[in-house]
């Protein structure tokens, strides 16, 4: 896959662990242009029945599941505390042709696996022993980093707003031996606080991992003995658990995982570091007890889960980071559409996909997990379709009649320009994965916006036009986009599909990858092209009898700029392969690559000293009788050198140790 | 899958390409004319635990009701028309005579935001066309006017030679096994270029017979056309007259003509056609040349009376287009070339599955994609079409998929299964391995160097579990298919019902099909004169030496200036070395114009007289160019030998001497070299 597109996914996936749903934000040509996104109106409303869904999830999914080259796929419905339809597609095996059973097959439901760990935190809140509002200080036994003045709570931890910043390392393992405890992990990643708590989305499994901590600390039990005593048990989910590796009982019905289903299984099953934010493997039977557990508790039906006054205050209390756009809610994130109020997480591993949705009026709830990404990511298309076009079919609203304000182009020009997500790094190497993933906002002349990561369905960018103030919704569509403004200027945007995770954040100047790429890459051609030509050069003297007349420190500082350049270029080359790599299968990052980091950094130390070369090289070069297009190309060389090391240690590829 | 073709290679190729199917007989048997019934391949019986689908289910049939149905296509239409960025779809089904659902996703006009209503909007039905080109036939055939064994000559004012001694006949046209090579020139122009008139059309080029008649199935246009003529000719009407008053009329189908431009009461619900929705572009009203074979615009509603017609055997309400016994024999009379693969019934296609009778046609015009299917033994008729070719020719894989669906869904059955061992397995592998081309091309023009391109030149490789892959033939996720052997040259799809197979000849695969195409196009191993395995590399590495030769020519002149050093040839060595640079560069500048030619003749950048004086330009150049350049190449060669020189100079001279020659070889063979300007 490619790094823009890895890039991309982060922008755009629902909330993942992993980073690897792919969209591509680098389609250079962006128009405005009207795009298709709903169908014209149907004619009537079918009932949601058992008939009707499974006919439509039978025209829906097959199709979709063979186009996007995805193995299996579970489905559950369930309606009225009841389940309506639960119903596996393709393969849960595919070369042993094993089908999915939505009784016995086991998924990784990644992230969903939060909505767990949220109520077994309200659990822990009904009974006095938690209060969301308490420095989490209070519940642990070590501390995290300091950074500004206000306390990380435990409602900042539920509703992703810690403020910390995003770590890659043992998120993910392959090897049980590496694999360590709860504790160990919270203790042992301490990442930088890059927001200041409470106020701006940024999706953070370590949160959940400290969470998971907390109940541990709290209750006295393991994370995972309380998942199984107070969650799974009540509920009667006999087929779910987050322990891994996973334990032997389940190990037979559990499902491979495909990048693509015609390809081989995923190698290993995959050990999530910070556990209690997505480590669970269950079945689509066993999610269909969760979700009506969720959807009678306000009532008093699952009393054994949470009472009524904790699943209300769980559902209800809402974070919008830019209201009106959908925010969160303790635990789930809003995903309000056609007027219904609807609580949801997705869930992604590197190769599962899953996503889980309440419908809180109706009483249905919708779960559905793929154990493919399928071919170029289809899996997330697929996803967030199905639940768009289930709500539309089953509780159809028109798409709202709203005129375009007169301050659209004001203030479309207010917001253009170039932005980043908030999920990120600022202290590790992925910054430099950041950087590829900035983005621009572009105001059309007419005062709509197209915002190159947020695509419909045909893979166009959607067309967002302003309907209230500093509120767009795209055209032909339902979802929203909201600025929130600080003294007239943008502090960051919002959008329905992701404003719980992340919002977008505008770029300075100094940090803009509208320059520092450019000039990488010129720098980089520049030391390739000496590495190139020199050696040719020196051939065609050779061969013509002919030699360069240079002080013998002249020649010395000529080599030392050639081995300088190899430096550098090798440097890029290594941290993007080993990015390339870490990121295609996140267990690389487990610490067993660390050696590389160390190596890499070592070379950036070289090069830095390199760059103090190519500058003396070119003083030397401007002393003696060399022509003028020596003279040049040694300032060329020098100001490469010195451009790259500037870069590489902005975006932290040059650190004193292995945290990222 | 093969549909893909069309693809990205340009409207005339691209319709002309998707223009239609059909079916043969084994390998020099011509058609069993008089058989008149098709015994249904019925696979032997498959224990069930066999018996697979793509989704590893066994599934149990469903009643075929219009909720079911409903509920079903608004699952599968609204998503796979955004994922394919395919504008709008009408699909209809018709069941025991009625219509049982006919609806419209998306829409007919993408900027006036106009959906596509099932009753009214029109579509371009391509291919399908050839149905009642086939039907006006078939009742020709039943007046006695016409007789399926006639050599066509009988009825035409112009001459189709004989190949072999043997003529054309009617049968031969409605089972596409008349031989003709493809001829893709003005098969599709878009509204307001000049039109030719069908009978100028047909008479300006009768194209190439490369296959005796009955043998082999080449899908052909210009045969249809041919057929449209003959009915004209023997009915004393034009082809457009006598459609309507002898099929439209009696059926009703008031939203359907095969005249163009459209008549003006028909104007306003013409659904536009785009290559891609999201491009937003509407695409002009194609006109298709060859009428007979594709120019029926008509309404999904429309359809359904057709479909219901040729169910009915014929009969449709009061009226009656054929008697039971000709909608009978055409169709049940089929042409076996291949076995158990399906085959050409008269003008449509076999799409037998689960053991259910199904026939079939598609349509494919540039921007419109359509098929239909009449499940005969059931009484059901399918009905899709989209006004938009979609992402990477997603119109075709969604017809494909609504259709094996729906056949799974209402129809299941069993499906061909078997074992053979596996050393027999890998040894059938072995056999079929290797390049093949279709039979479905253009031979005797420039067209020709398509043969070094997928698809029409294709490749089967075992793959590591013994299974076998053709790299034309990919399902709905781009992946090649792979096939399993489940009888003696006979594989099946492993993840589905598809079957492909081949005919053996003294132990040598001579040709194979697969089903979708099977009907009207077979692949045949390509002949070593021509074989991509070795031209390709040859030319490319020989014009990527010729180029270096050419650009060398500058940048040694800037080096010996830079350096201040002389060119140190002289004699008849510096003459060879001028010329062999000049040969050279003249070789690699042709072979840009041929580059530039060919994609502007492709995508109708060129109109037809400019395209016309632009090809006699170039194709002259090329053959004074590459005679003189493998000349000189070689008589470089020879003196370059004889001389002084370095090892590595005497290496290039004859690298130079091979790479022309090379040239010149393809320049004969793809016939670069030619004087005349039909394709």
């Amino acid at each position: 896959m490619r790094l823009s597109k890895l890039v991309a996914a982060l922008l755009c996936s629902v909330s993942s662990l992993s980073v690897s749903l792919a969209a591509d934000v680098n389609d250079p040509d962006l128009k405005a242009d009207d795009t298709l996104q709903s169908e014209p109106p149907a004619t009537s409303t079918p009932e949601l029945t058992r008939a009707d869904v499974e006919a439509w999830l039978d025209g829906f999914l097959k199709y979709e599941l063979e186009r996007g080259d995805i193995a299996g796929a579970v489905v559950v419905i369930v309606k009225d505390g009841e389940v309506l339809l639960q119903k596996g597609y393709g393969y849960a095996d595919v070369e042993n042709r094993r089908p999915v059973d939505p009784e016995r097959t086991l998924f990784r439901v990644g992230s969903v696996a939060k909505l767990f760990t949220d109520t077994a935190v309200m659990q822990l809140v009904e009974q006095g022993k938690v209060k969301l509002d308490e420095p989490i200080g209070t519940y642990l036994d070590f501390e995290v980093r300091e950074g500004f003045d206000k306390p990380v709570t435990v409602r900042n931890l539920i509703t992703h707003t810690g403020g910390f910043e995003e770590l890659l390392r043992e998120l993910m393992h392959s090897d049980p031996e590496r694999f360590g405890s709860l504790e160990d992990y919270v203790k042992r990643t301490r990442p930088v606080r890059i927001f200041p708590p409470g106020e701006v989305p940024s999706y953070c499994n370590y949160c959940l991992a400290v969470l998971g901590y907390i109940i541990e600390r709290v209750s006295g039990e393991t994370f995972d003995d309380y998942m199984d005593r107070h969650i799974f048990r009540p509920l009667g989910m006999q087929r779910s658990t987050f322990r891994q590796p996973l334990p032997e009982a389940f190990a037979a019905d559990m499902s491979k995982g495909y990048e693509r289903g015609s390809g081989p299984a995923w190698p290993y099953f995959e050990l999530v570091g910070p556990a209690p934010a997505g480590s669970l493997s269950a079945t689509g039977a066993d999610m269909a007890r969760f979700m009506i557990a969720h959807l009678s508790a306000e009532d008093g039906g699952a009393a054994t889960l949470l009472q009524p006054q904790t699943a209300r205050l769980m559902h209800n209390t809402l974070f919008r980071a830019t209201p009106p756009v959908n925010g969160m809610a303790l635990g789930f994130f809003e995903a309000n559409r056609n007027g219904q109020r609807i609580l949801e997480h997705g869930g992604d591993t590197q190769v599962f996909h899953s996503q889980l949705a309440l419908f809180m009026d109706a009483g249905v709830g919708l779960f559905v997990s793929f154990n493919s990404t399928g071919r170029e990511g289809a899996v997330g298309g697929i996803r967030s379709a199905l639940f768009e076009q289930f709500t539309d079919r089953y509780f159809p609203a028109p798409i709202p009649d709203e005129p375009t304000l007169p301050t659209a182009v004001e203030h479309s020009r207010l917001v253009a320009g170039r932005y980043q997500t908030s999920r990120r790094a600022e202290t590790t190497f992925y910054a430099a994965v950041g950087l590829l993933g900035q983005f621009t906002v572009n105001a059309n002349p007419d005062g709509t916006l197209v915002i190159p990561p947020l695509r419909g369905l045909n893979g166009q960018p959607k067309v967002w036009r302003e309907v209230a103030p500093f509120v767009w919704r795209e055209v032909s569509g339902k979802e929203r986009l909201a600025a929130k403004i600080e003294n007239g200027r943008v502090r960051f945007l919002g959008h329905d599909g992701s404003s719980g995770i992340q919002v977008f954040l505008p770029v300075p100047a100094s940090r803009s990858a509208g320059w520092i790429m450019p000039l990488a890459l010129v720098s980089a051609a520049s030391l390739l092209l000496t590495l190139l030509v020199w050696p040719v050069a020196g051939l065609i003297r050779r061969r013509r009898g002919m030699v360069l007349e240079l002080t013998r420190q002249q020649l010395l500082a000529r080599r030392l700029v050639y081995a300088v350049a190899l430096v550098h270029l090798v440097f890029l080359v290594g941290w993007v392969v080993l990015i390339q790599a870490g990121l295609s299968d996140l267990s690389l990052f487990d610490g067993r690559a660390d050696g590389w980091f160390h190596v890499l950094h070592l070379l950036g130390f070289i090069g830095l000293v390199g760059a103090g070369v190519a500058i003396w090289n070119a003083w030397l070069t401007w002393q003696g009788p060399r022509g003028w297009r020596a003279r040049a190309w040694s300032l060329v060389l020098a100001t490469s050198c010195v451009a790259l090391t500037w870069i590489a240690f902005t975006l932290n590829l040059v650190r004193l140790d292995a945290y990222y | 899958m093969l549909e893909r073709y069309h693809e990205g290679f340009h409207m005339r190729a691209h319709a002309a390409t998707l223009l239609a199917m059909l079916l043969l007989s084994r390998g020099g048997l011509a058609a069993d004319a008089g058989e008149s019934t098709p015994p249904i391949s019925e696979p032997p019986p498959a224990p069930d635990t066999h018996v697979t689908s793509a989704d590893g289910q066994v599934s149990e049939p469903r009643p075929l009701t219009r909720e079911d149905l409903e509920a079903w296509l608004d699952g599968f239409m609204p998503y796979a028309l955004a994922t394919g960025d395919v504008a709008g779809a009408v699909v209809v089904v018709v069941k025991d005579g009625s219509t049982l659902l006919q609806k419209g996703y998306g829409y007919a006009d993408v900027q006036a935001r106009k959906p596509v209503d099932p009753e009214t909007t029109l579509f371009r039905t391509g291919s399908i066309s050839k149905l009642t080109t086939w039907t006006a036939v078939m009742q020709l055939v039943e007046q006695g006017k016409l007789d399926l064994d006639a050599d066509v000559n009988e009825y035409l004012d112009f001459e189709i030679p004989p190949r072999d001694g043997k003529p054309v006949t009617l049968r031969n046209i409605l089972t596409h096994t008349p031989g003709f090579e493809e001829c893709l020139k003005d098969l599709i122009v878009p509204e307001g270029t000049p039109f030719t008139p069908l009978e100028e059309y047909i008479k300006e080029w009768v194209p190439t017979r490369i296959f005796p008649p009955g043998e082999v199935p080449a899908y052909s246009n210009y045969a249809t056309a041919l057929a449209g003529y003959i009915v004209s000719r023997v009915s004393g009407l034009s082809f457009d007259e006598y459609v309507e008053q002898n099929i439209l009329a009696p059926l009703g189908m008031e939203h359907s003509t095969f005249r163009q431009p459209l008549p003006e009461g028909l104007r306003e619900f013409m659904a536009k056609g785009y290559a891609r929705a999201s491009d937003g572009k509407a695409r002009p009203f194609e006109m298709v040349l060859a009428a007979p074979a594709g120019s029926q615009s008509a309404s999904g509603a429309d359809m359904a009376r057709f479909m219901i017609a040729h169910l009915q055997k014929g009969a449709f309400g009061e009226a009656r287009i054929l008697q039971p016994e000709t909608a009978e024999q055409m169709h049940t009379t089929a042409l076996t070339v291949l076995p158990r693969v399906h085959r050409m019934v008269l003008g449509f296609y076999e799409q037998n599955r689960n053991g259910r009778r199904i026939i079939s046609h598609a349509g494919d015009t540039a921007w419109f994609h359509s098929d239909l299917y009449l499940f005969i033994d059931d009484g059901v008729g399918l009905f899709i079409s989209m006004n938009s070719a979609g992402k990477e020719g997603a119109a075709g894989t969604i017809r494909k998929a609504v259709f094996e669906q729906f056949a799974d869904r209402y129809f299941p059955g069993p499906t061909l299964d078997g074992e053979v061992d596996p050393q027999t397995a890998a040894e059938h592998a072995r056999m079929i391995s290797g390049l093949y081309q279709i039979s479905r091309r253009p031979q005797t023009s420039f067209l020709r160097l398509l043969a070094l391109s997928e698809p029409f030149k294709t490749s089967v490789y075992v793959n590591d579990d013994g299974t076998i892959s053709v790299s034309a033939a990919k399902n709905a996720a781009g992946v090649p298919i792979k096939w399993r052997e489940v009888e003696p040259f006979v594989w099946r799809d492993v993840d589905g019902k598809n079957l492909l197979s081949a005919q053996v000849v003294d132990g040598r695969v001579v040709r194979f099909g697969f089903e979708w195409v099977s009907p009207f196009m077979v692949f045949e191993p390509i002949p070593a004169a021509i074989s991509p395995a070795w031209v390709s590399p040859a030319l490319l590495g020989g014009l990527i030496a010729l180029l270096f030769t050419a650009l060398a020519w500058p940048v040694s002149a800037l080096v010996r200036r830079h350096y201040g050093v002389a060119y140190a040839l002289t004699g008849r060595d510096a003459v060879a070395h001028r010329w062999i640079r000049i040969a050279s560069t003249a070789v690699v500048a042709v072979f840009i114009l041929w580059g530039v030619t060919v994609p502007l003749i492709m995508s109708d950048s060129l109109s037809s007289s400019t395209a016309d004086a632009w090809l006699w330009i170039v194709q002259l150049l090329s053959a004074i160019v590459f005679f003189g350049a493998a000349a000189i190449g070689v008589w470089n060669a020879t003196v370059v030998l004889r001389s002084a020189r370095k090892w590595y100079a005497k290496t290039w001279a004859v690298v130079l001497a091979l790479a022309l020659l090379v040239v010149l070889w393809v320049g004969l063979v793809f016939h670069l070299i030619a004087f005349d300007v039909n394709y």
